[in-house]
């Protein structure tokens, strides 16, 4: 754990450093480059003043090449020879040559200064080996022989060679020096807070970080413990549907293979007669088919109740046609109830009705009731699901059959898992009574209430009433 | 009831599933291509079929994207079979035009039913005459005729009949038939309809021509 921490401390450090150093070098290297600048105006103007001075004084004849001031004694140009008195003239022929092959050739700078016309120009350079400074004046004089006078002495001393800041340069690495000194205690709670996250992870976020002071990274901290606690919420919640789907997958198991090795078994039985040349008896088929049914009823219910513990948004909402509901759900379980004998009927009025919910989960919800209906009934009897209008602007579905109907105190249990009717468990002992379940759970999801009645004729009549929407 | 030269455009790519349903709607009287991809639609289908069976998850182009170039060409009937039962995928192929959905696992018996359901012929009202078997309502003059001979029938018992004969062979629940043929404000009662419609029975000679629906109410025979 600490080696990594080190070495994001010293990248925070690190990273603060080149962020100011990178502030501060350019910012001086700006002041040092206007100092330089300034200073260098301020020369070139002195020794254009003086050199005028010198025109003035003598110019001309040093022009008509009756004076000569070059070259100049050795000591003169050395380096601490500053100073404009040092200074000496020489003159230059149209042609930008010394007068008289005498004197310094102009600088580069100079030289194109001449010939770009300029009255005026100063340049620095080397002549000899030596740093040299030159004034490049045009003469007032049209009948002279020279064209310019350059002014040339040594560069002087105060003109500063090397525009690298060294100093400056210094001390905008002992501030950043300080800076970052003074930044450690900060660094170092950053360091304890990354600690204390670790830790808080490694422990499922069960404990919180601490927070110390008021600052931004007492805040730091404090978001941490939010996000930590809502991290914290969705793992309990993420757990319980984990342990809400295993055991649903336990009873589902259970529920499927039941009945799917009793079809094995039927089947087994179908091949062996079929093998020893005997018929196979009509009887023994009818129950593969409605075991067959029963599997593929409780594969939908898997689905519908997946979707139900996973809730929202998984519950998709949209405007349901009722009428089709009921019509798929008929024409689903009608194979079944030809099987069974049972006489299964429908009625849903001309103009549709629409409800808003998952159509799945109410096909399965509306499906279920029918298929109970149908399965718990004897054969001969009868199934009728009738979908109504209810005003004001409610709608009832109800599935009515003839069946053994419940027994006295069994309606209070109706919709819970695992439970069935006393008529129900004798005629079919395999079913748990997850159907009816899963319709009371996906009628609470669309606020529909779900009722159970036993008509005075005998039987049951569960209700759907929900509200109606626009299409 | 339904023409047996009706012709079936089955869009299915499992060979098995394929080849069970081209057999169940062969044998139930249909004519049927099946093709395994989906494919482009660039014409308009309704002049070769009358039913297109789609399944979604096809190689080639999507079922629900075959069905939108479909619609753009034709309206002729479309039921969907889905092995995913999503209400996402039921509620788009509903707003892409699909006329109907079903979802696998399914009954060869189911799918044949609702194959007639969706190619049943409507009842003949042209000029506002119904005509349901062997009985002709006259809307617009509200007579009946039974075999060609004109019957005698009340207000409500002629409202009645018209109500069951728009849609010969479906059931109607008392209470919708209450509501729609009975005055409310004059003996509105399901045991009034019960009376309303024993009368009728008689003069339509007695025979199941309305049959009973347990715990339903009534409907209307299309013999």
């Amino acid at each position: 754990m600490s080696a990594p921490t080190a070495r994001r401390g010293l990248r925070l450090r690190g990273r603060l450093a080149v962020t100011g150093l990178a502030l501060a070098l350019p910012a001086m290297a700006a002041v040092v480059w206007g100092r330089h600048q300034y200073q260098w105006r301020s020369a070139q103007g002195t020794l254009l003043d003086v050199a005028r001075t010198r025109v003035d004084n003598g110019g001309r004849a040093i022009c008509d090449g009756t004076v000569r001031e070059w070259p100049p004694s050795p000591h003169e140009m050395g380096p601490r020879s500053g100073g404009a008195a040092f200074g000496r003239l020489v003159a230059y022929d149209r042609e930008g040559k010394p007068l008289d092959g005498v004197g310094p050739p102009l600088l580069p700078a100079l030289e194109a200064a001449r010939r770009e016309g300029r009255d005026s120009a100063v340049a620095s350079g080397d002549f000899g080996g030596r740093p040299v400074i030159q004034a490049l004046l045009r003469v007032p004089w049209p009948d002279a022989r020279c064209t310019h006078l350059a002014f040339v002495r040594p560069r002087p001393a105060e003109l500063p060679h090397d525009p690298l800041p060294v100093a400056p340069l210094g001390g905008a690495f002992l501030v950043v020096g300080l800076f970052l000194t003074a930044l450690g205690p900060v660094v170092r709670r950053v360091r304890r807070l990354t600690v204390d996250v670790r830790r808080s992870a490694a422990g499922a976020y069960l404990h919180p970080v601490a927070v110390e002071g008021h600052d931004e990274i007492a805040e730091l901290a404090t978001a941490f413990n939010g996000a930590a606690a809502e991290v914290r919420a969705q793992i309990e919640a993420q757990e319980h549907r984990e342990q809400v789907l295993r055991d649903f997958l336990a009873n589902t198991t259970h529920d499927v293979a039941i009945p799917l090795t009793v079809l094995q078994g039927r089947l087994a039985t179908m091949r062996r007669a079929q093998v020893a040349g005997e018929p196979v008896p009509a009887e023994l088929v009818s129950h593969a088919i409605e075991d067959a049914h029963h599997l593929g009823a409780l594969i939908h219910n898997l689905g519908a109740a997946a979707k139900l513990e996973a809730g929202e948004p998984e519950i998709v909402r949209a405007p349901v046609d009722l009428g089709g509901v009921v019509r798929r759900c008929v024409a689903r379980h009608q194979p079944l109830s030809d099987l069974l004998g049972v006489d299964l009927q429908a009625a849903v009025p001309e103009a549709p009705l629409f409800t808003r919910g998952d159509v799945t989960l109410l096909e399965e919800a509306v499906g279920n009731v029918i298929y109970n209906a149908i399965h718990y009934n004897e054969r001969g009897g009868h199934v009728a699901v009738v979908l109504d209008p209810l005003p004001p602007g409610r709608f009832s579905l109800a599935v009515a059959d003839d069946g053994p109907g419940l027994a006295p105190g069994e309606a209070a249990h109706l919709f819970e898992r695992a439970f069935r009717g006393q008529g129900a468990r004798a005629r079919k002992p395999a079913g748990r009574g997850l159907g009816l379940d899963i319709a009371k759970r996906v009628a609470d999801t669309h606020a529909i209430t779900l009722t159970a009645e036993e008509p005075e004729e005998g039987g049951l009549r569960i209700s759907f009433v929900g509200v109606l929407t626009s299409p | 009831m339904d023409r047996p030269t009706q012709r079936i455009l089955l869009v299915e790519d499992d060979p098995e599933l394929g080849a069970q349903v081209v057999a169940d709607l062969r044998r139930a009287g249909y004519e049927v291509d099946w093709q395994t991809r989906g494919t482009s639609q660039h014409e308009d289908l309704g002049a070769t079929y009358a039913l297109v069976i789609l399944d979604l998850m096809l190689p080639g182009l999507h079922g629900l994207d075959m069905l939108k170039q479909l619609r753009v060409h034709s309206d002729l009937p479309v039921l969907v079979l889905s092995a995913r039962n999503e209400t996402p995928d039921k509620v788009r192929a509903l707003q892409l035009g699909a006329d109907d959905y079903m979802t696998k696992p399914f009954w060869p018996d189911e799918l044949l039913e609702r194959v007639r359901a969706r190619l049943r012929r409507p009842v003949l009202a042209r000029a506002g005459r119904l005509e349901v078997g062997r009985l002709v309502l006259e809307l617009g003059a509200r007579k009946v005729w039974l075999d060609g001979r004109e019957i005698d029938v009340t207000r409500v018992e002629f409202a009645l009949l018209s109500l069951l004969a728009k849609r010969p062979g479906e059931a109607f629940s008392r209470a919708a038939l209450v509501a729609q043929a009975l005055d409310p404000e004059r003996d509105g009662t399901e045991r009034t309809l019960d009376v309303h419609v024993s009368r009728l029975r008689k003069k339509l000679g007695g025979g199941d021509m309305i049959a009973t629906v347990w715990g339903i109410g009534y409907r209307l025979e299309e013999r």
